[in-house]
């Protein structure tokens, strides 16, 4: 079979199965749980959101990556999650989901979502698992992939300092604050009421607030920095090229 | 730390998850008070089996947060037919409301419980065991992810260290330095740890990974009779338990009025549930006990 007509079928079947999930899955989780559970919107959403994830694992696995893509998005995990330590002298700052836009920019939207998913879970073994666990992975996994399509299309890079910076804060108060302020309101939530919903995202808001301020921060002050030495690394040792790379 | 004799630890990994997902799915399903009553009695008892006396402030620590729960509910909730007082001009805190809230509170609660004692007990190793033959290549970037991180918190002191050494220390000045000192200790961090990947990266490829067509993995499980008989108990009692739920004898109603059901299906969904959450405390004074006579008998 011809590079070409394989790409087509692998295509079509990802193609089909993502038609199957959300033509059949999804509806059939949301038909069960409304016949079966009730209120229990957590089950619910969290099925949902490992539906989400589950074909970016997936497609990882089958690319079969080799031990310098690994190895990366270890590394890169590893210093999102231990950040934190960077900034003992400062209260609540958290470098982390800037750090995996970062990896985002640098390495593509896949590497992206796969650093924040990482840390996510990773960070929970160290702090303690919880029902937040994969809303977390879920959310800081959104930021990553948005910062490689972002970087992707040039809109966001290490010279545009200022616009990354920008476009990182607006996804921490748009998408990741407010994915785990559901988690939140789904755990404790009594009951869908316009007032309930308000009330928990009014409460996420300062928590959301400071993690946007460090975002915003880490962005700026370190974006080009570590981006040009992620660049640098790519250049030096062929890193995360993808297929050129496979001897 | 987790005590030392966790004797439901010493399990099969698969049971130990089996028994968590078990109590986590059912705890979230069942409004019914007296399954609940059961979830946060047992969820209690499994973590002070593990904790022993310290486990109390913990225990302690989850009062207010049900208290707290519990009370704010009515106000978003106006349902109920057992006006407790008005507020407002008017705006009604009912009983009814009161009563979802609690459910709502020892649901919440049950879930931390539970939670604690599983990230005593479900490992970062058991649970690559259990999941990472599934995901070989995530799973050996998490277990990479979890050896790196202390080791760069190490790098992390050292360079703090060595700032301090030139008098570039991080720990005065305004926010706005301590901003930009961190700052510099990340990127330098993040150098050194790149350059440490590399490293890594061609290490591993040195050795072949990614050579043969499976990789293998060593881990000190064994599915032993005991696992055995406790997958097949737990599948019955879950079983049972899914029976009776399904027949309406865990049913419950809040708002507007209060409905519990209490038929043939409650009593015996409510046994089975309470023997499947006891499993794990049962095993853990089952062992203490038998130590204890044993250690008399010397």
């Amino acid at each position: 079979m011809s590079k070409e007509s394989e790409k087509k079928l692998k295509w079509n079947t990802k193609f089909a199965v993502s038609m199957l999930v959300v033509l059949f899955v999804v509806p059939g989780t949301l038909v069960a749980t409304w016949r079966f559970g009730g209120t229990n919107y957590y089950l619910c959403s969290l099925l949902l959101i490992l539906y989400a994830m589950v074909p970016f694992f997936i497609s990882f696995e089958r690319r079969k990556p080799q031990a310098r893509e690994l190895v990366t998005i270890a590394v890169m995990s590893a210093i999102a999650v231990a950040s934190r330590a960077a900034f003992i002298m400062v209260p609540f700052f958290k470098p982390m989901t800037g750090i995996i836009m970062i990896t985002g920019i640098a390495f593509g939207s896949e590497a992206g979502f796969l650093t924040g998913a990482v840390s996510a879970f990773a960070s929970n073994f160290i702090f303690g698992q919880g029902p937040w666990t994969p809303w977390q992975m879920f959310a800081y996994g959104v930021a990553g992939f948005l910062a490689g399509v972002l970087g992707k299309k040039g809109i966001i890079s290490g010279k545009e300092r200022l616009v990354t910076a920008i476009v990182g804060t607006i996804t921490v108060l748009l998408i990741v604050g407010p994915i785990l302020d559901t988690c939140t309101f789904f755990t404790v939530g009594t009951g869908m009421s316009t007032p309930s919903v308000l009330a928990v995202y009014m409460a996420g808001l300062p928590v959301n607030a400071v993690h946007a301020a460090a975002t915003f921060l880490t962005l700026f002050l370190l974006g080009r920095p570590m981006l040009e030495k992620l660049d640098r690394i790519k250049v030096k040792y062929g890193m995360m090229d993808g297929e050129e790379d496979a001897v | 730390m987790t005590r030392e004799t966790d004797a439901f630890s010493a399990y099969h990994p698969m049971i130990n998850f089996t028994f968590f997902f078990g109590a986590f799915v059912c705890g979230m399903f069942f409004m019914h008070p007296v399954f609940l009553v059961c979830s946060v009695v047992f969820a209690a008892l499994y973590y002070l089996s593990i904790r022993g006396r310290r486990g109390w402030r913990y225990l302690f620590g989850m009062v207010p947060l049900f208290v707290f729960l519990s009370i704010i509910n009515p106000l978003f909730n106006t349902y109920g037919a057992h006006v407790l007082f008005t507020y407002f001009h008017g705006r009604p805190y009912t009983v009814e409301a009161l009563g979802y809230g609690m459910t709502i509170a020892a649901m919440v609660v049950t879930i931390f419980l539970w939670f604690a004692s599983y990230n005593a007990v479900m490992t970062s190793d058991k649970f690559m065991y259990l999941f990472g033959r599934f995901v070989p290549s995530v799973s050996l970037i998490f277990t990479m992810v979890l050896r790196l991180i202390p080791s760069y918190h190490k790098k992390t002191e050292q360079i703090r260290g060595a700032r301090r050494g030139i008098g570039m220390a991080a720990d005065t000045g305004t926010t706005q330095e301590k901003v930009r000192q961190g700052m510099t200790i990340l990127s330098a961090m993040m150098s050194w740890a790149l350059e440490g990947g590399i490293v890594m990266a061609d290490s591993m490829k040195s050795r072949g990974y990614g050579c043969s067509k499976k990789r293998t993995n060593y881990a000190l499980y064994r599915f032993a009779a005991r696992d055995k008989v406790m997958l097949g108990v737990m599948a019955a009692l879950l079983a049972v338990i899914a029976w009776c739920g399904m027949r309406g004898g865990a049913a419950a109603a809040y708002t507007p009025v209060f409905f519990m059901a209490g038929n043939f299906h409650t009593v015996i969904g409510v046994t089975a549930y309470a023997l499947f959450l006891a499993i794990p405390a049962v095993i853990n004074f089952t062992e203490d006990i038998i130590w204890h006579i044993l250690r008399s008998k010397i």
